[in-house]
């Protein structure tokens, strides 16, 4: 147990630093956790269904805690690495997720710059 | 097997009532392939590929990137490899009963792309999404078949338990190996 949590670490930390450094190389820079938690919380409107849509939907406020897909319901483990180690090791994984997730609530993809701040909050949590 | 074969087999089959020694299992084969149990299945429940046609799996996977109002796109190699392992176990191709009735109640010129709306599906469940339920589950949507099919994640969707008023009730486990009598699907008993 103790094992996997420390692999978990250095496998964050690696994934992390790796993507905090291709995001500067397309010029994003000066990552801030303090921007990505008020991003967090807005409500950005879908204008083909009218929803109201934010990350917190789903993931709820609290990143420790396990959120629910919107649709169907389905289980959604914690973001936080502080209550799911596994978060932040898999940097496909994060890709993957920031590409699908931008789109349906922000209804555009994140830039480098958000998914930074987004890495540098949930790091923290 | 020619077609019309087919389908005369399955006729005589519902006449008799006891046609299960062509079907090598009961339900639904369980998913077998890890990419697609994990991208698809980490939203919704992983439908086995034995309850839609091949043409429907093709449709679906052919418009990820507006699935059900949502983005899922794949990489183009996993959305190859779930298209193959979704048509090779396709409901056509699938030696299940359950697989076979599917496909006996989707009409040639359809293909569907939602499961909970095939009428096999969708009919018997509609009156849990009624408004005025007021039993148990109270759902949204019919796509998380794991609240009441405690084991329809291994492709089994008995037994059941369900509520209605203040009666429960319960669909019992049957065997699922080969060669067996079909049953009723809806032997609905009262439960303890």
């Amino acid at each position: 147990m103790a094992v996997a949590a420390i692999c978990a670490s250095i496998a964050r930390a690696d994934t992390v630093a790796d993507l905090l450094k291709q995001y500067e190389s397309l010029g994003a820079s000066r990552f801030a956790a303090a921007t990505a938690e008020s991003m967090w919380t807005k409500t950005f409107l879908d204008a083909k269904t009218g929803e109201q849509r934010k990350c917190a939907l789903c993931h709820t406020e609290d990143l420790k805690r396990t959120g629910k897909h919107a649709v169907t319901g389905k289980p959604i483990e914690p973001l936080a690495p502080s209550a799911n180690p596994k978060r932040l090791t898999d940097p496909e994984h994060v890709e993957k997720w920031f590409a699908r997730n931008c789109k349906w609530t922000l209804g555009r993809e994140c830039t480098p710059q958000e998914k930074g701040d987004f890495l540098v909050m949930i790091r923290g949590k | 097997m020619k077609t019309a074969t087919k389908l005369a087999l399955v006729a005589l089959a519902a006449t008799l009532g006891a046609e299960a020694a062509q079907y090598a299992r009961r339900d639904v084969y369980r998913v077998t392939n890890a990419t697609y149990e994990k991208e698809c299945g980490s939203c919704h429940f992983a439908y086995q590929p034995g309850w839609l046609p091949e043409r429907s799996w093709r449709a679906i996977m052919s418009s990820l990137a507006s699935h059900f109002g949502e983005n899922a796109e794949l990489k183009v190699s996993q959305r190859q490899e779930v298209l193959n392992y979704l048509v090779a176990n396709s409901a056509e191709k699938a030696n299940s009963l359950r697989s076979r009735e599917i496909m006996e109640v989707i009409k040639p010129e359809e293909t569907p792309t939602s499961i909970t709306k095939v009428l096999y599906v969708g009919g018997i469940h509609g009156g849990f999404l009624d408004p005025a339920f007021k039993g148990k589950p109270q759902v949204k949507t019919l796509a998380n078949c794991a609240t009441c099919h405690e084991k329809s994640e291994r492709g089994w969707f008995a037994p059941v338990t369900y509520e209605i008023s203040d009666e429960t009730f319960r669909v019992e486990d049957v065997d699922n190996s080969a060669n067996m009598p079909v049953p009723s699907w809806l032997r609905i008993g009262k439960g303890k």
